[in-house]
Order: C-alpha cells, then sequence, then structure tokens
C-alpha cells in the first residue's frame, strides 16, 4: 500500500435508512442500496483526504465478509497521531507487536517503508539530493499503528515519530518509537 | 492428494499446532490432533465452501477433537512424561516475538471456553466475528468471554495460581 493510499482516509459513512422491504429479496436490494451509497460518499470525500490532511474519521473494512464502523477514540490524537484507513495487516507482517491481554488490547507496528518506495518513484528525476533526502526522511519516520480492542473496535493510526517526544507516556506514540527501534 | 497435503500443511500446520499447542499443553499429543484433522479433511468431512471456510473448519475441528481427547477416559488417567505444564509457552511458537510468557502462561491455564476465544484473539489475531464464526458462538458471547477471560488471567497473575484445568 503506498503513502497516499494510507493518508487518503475517507470518511466514516454515515448510516443509511433503509428501505422497509419484506423478505430476503428486499434485505439484499436494501444492502446493495447501503453500499452503493457508500460508495459514492467515499469517491465524494476522496479528494478532502489527500494530501495527509485529516478531515475526518475514516472508515474500517472488515477482513470477512461485514462491514462495521469504527469509533475512534480521540484521546489518541496527538499531533504526530492521525487516524488512517484499517489495512487488517497480519502479525506476520508487522515490524513490532504488543499484546496486552491483560489490559485487553493488542498493537501491531509497521514502519512505512513501502512510503519510502513511492517517495523515489516520485522523485526520480530530482536533482537535488537535499530535496530527497528530506522528502525520504520524513516518511521513514512515518510508523503505521493498528490497535485492536477487546470490545471489537479496530483503529488505525499514522504516526510521525519526528515529532514524537522520547519519553512520552502517550500509548500509540510510545509503540511507534518501540517500532522504529525493532525495525 | 500430495498435491493437496502439501498445501494443507504448508498453509495450516504451524497455526493449527499452535491451536492444538495451547489446548493439549504437549508437543505429542497435539501433533495427534493436527493430523487427525488433516485426515477428516483428506477423507472429505468437511464441505468446504471457501478459504475462509475451510480455514474455520480445521481450526474448529482442532478444538474439538483436543478436546475429545481431553475428555477421554484413557487422558484423564495419563500424566505427560515429556514436558512440564510450566514450560507450555515455550513450545508454542509464535511467528512474531512476545516478551511475556508469563501471561501466555496464564492464558493456556484458563478453562478452556475462555482459554480459545483468548488465545484466538490475542496470540492468533483473529476478529471477534471470525473467533464466533470458529467457535459457533455469538458474537456477544465470545466478548464476555474475552472480558471474563481476562479478569482471569489478572486473578491467575496476581495470586500464581498453579492449578491445572482441562
Amino acid at each position: 500500500m503506498s503513502i497516499q493510499e494510507v493518508q487518503g482516509a475517507k470518511e466514516a459513512p454515515a448510516y443509511q435508512k433503509k428501505k422497509k422491504t419484506g423478505g430476503g429479496e428486499g434485505f439484499q436490494e436494501s444492502l446493495l442500496q447501503n453500499l452503493r451509497s457508500r460508495e459514492n460518499e467515499e469517491e465524494t470525500t476522496a479528494d478532502s483526504a489527500q494530501g495527509g490532511k485529516r478531515t475526518k474519521e475514516p472508515s474500517e473494512t472488515a477482513r470477512i465478509g461485514v462491514t462495521g464502523s469504527v469509533r475512534v477514540n480521540a484521546a489518541m490524537l496527538t499531533e504526530a497521531v492521525q487516524t488512517v484507513k484499517v489495512r487488517h495487516m497480519r502479525y506476520e507482517e508487522s515490524d513490532h507487536v504488543e499484546i496486552a491481554v491483560t489490559e485487553g488490547y493488542t498493537l501491531k507496528g509497521k514502519r512505512l517503508d513501502d512510503a519510502e518506495d513511492a517517495v523515489r518513484e516520485q522523485h526520480e528525476d530530482m536533482t537535488d539530493v537535499s530535496e530527497y533526502n528530506a522528502a525520504e526522511g520524513q516518511n521513514r519516520s512515518r510508523v503505521y499503528v493498528e490497535a485492536k480492542y477487546e470490545d471489537g473496535r479496530v483503529e488505525a493510526y499514522q504516526v510521525d515519530v519526528g515529532r514524537v517526544s522520547d519519553n512520552t507516556d502517550h500509548m500509540i506514540e510510545r509503540f511507534a518509537l518501540e517500532t522504529v527501534r525493532e525495525a | 492428494m500430495e498435491q493437496k497435503w502439501g498445501y494443507l500443511a504448508d498453509e495450516y500446520r504451524a497455526m493449527l499446532y499452535r491451536i492444538a499447542f495451547s489446548n493439549m499443553k504437549n508437543r505429542a499429543d497435539a501433533e495427534d490432533a493436527v493430523q487427525e484433522t488433516f485426515l477428516r479433511y483428506m477423507k472429505g468431512d468437511a464441505p468446504i465452501q471457501n478459504k475462509e471456510h475451510e480455514k474455520a473448519w480445521l481450526i474448529r475441528t482442532t478444538i474439538h477433537i483436543c478436546l475429545d481427547i481431553l475428555k477421554s477416559g484413557w487422558y484423564q488417567r495419563t500424566v505427560s512424561l515429556d514436558e512440564s505444564f510450566t514450560s507450555a509457552a515455550k513450545n508454542i511458537y509464535l511467528p512474531y516475538q512476545i516478551r511475556d510468557d508469563l501471561t501466555l502462561e496464564a492464558v493456556l491455564r484458563l478453562p478452556t471456553h475462555y482459554r480459545n476465544p483468548i488465545y484466538l484473539f490475542y496470540y492468533e489475531d483473529y476478529t471477534i466475528h471470525e473467533i464466533a464464526g470458529i467457535l459457533n458462538e455469538k458474537e456477544g458471547t465470545i466478548k464476555t468471554r474475552l472480558r471474563r477471560g481476562r479478569e482471569e488471567v489478572k486473578k491467575i497473575l496476581t495470586e500464581g495460581n498453579t492449578e491445572r484445568r482441562p
């Protein structure tokens, strides 16, 4: 996944009032109607979410079958921490994993190396080395963090580690720092 | 047939072994359970619809086989000689690093109805929806078991509960 996709956080679509229908066919029709309206909303919000500026909360797409909205914990957001779309990254794909059974959550972290590749492609013709290094360095310090909670919530964040204090006590920031060290 | 076997082994053996071990707490029984699962699959016992269904069927069958073995009179009259229970967590080779073997040990000491949801949720990274499908329970039931199981884990960690529970 490229950095553009990660930054392309989309709005959690509002609940669509279903048409009252009867029987299995009606349910299917209503489901398709909701899916269509959701797609439309995603298209209209895609542009506003570009450029890394977080304007709205992201949506979550479940790995199997169902789609559910995510309640984003506003307390988690800081200058360095932004919400992004959930990737459903597996443990095997992560650079760092924290399993907190007694606290009721798991954290998975990955340095955004694929973002570095994207920068390279975009700046292939870049002649100013310092400009290239700055662009690459900025992406190198970004970490994708996925949090899964006991109540079923899944939240994803992108952390700009360059803006995180070494002695932070913020759960997501601390974990992002650990991920950079582990990677 | 060999191709199918190779695919099953590559794709699922490690994960199913971990799940079987979390129930059986010894290597030989865990391997037997996984083998029995694959045999049932190969015999065509599984009405497989897609890959996710296949995975869920394999996990569910592994757990059921483990529980059947644990309930059997023969098993209850025997004592495993090859591994001590206190090192059970060391025999679960997770595909990532965990720093806290004590918590995993505590999870392995939980009663089955708490242990399987907690193990699948935290250590195999399944969602509540997936676990509900695998264990054939309602999502609400899984959430409750996760919450109560977590409280049990805390108790075990603070009280140093060493009693072995099937």
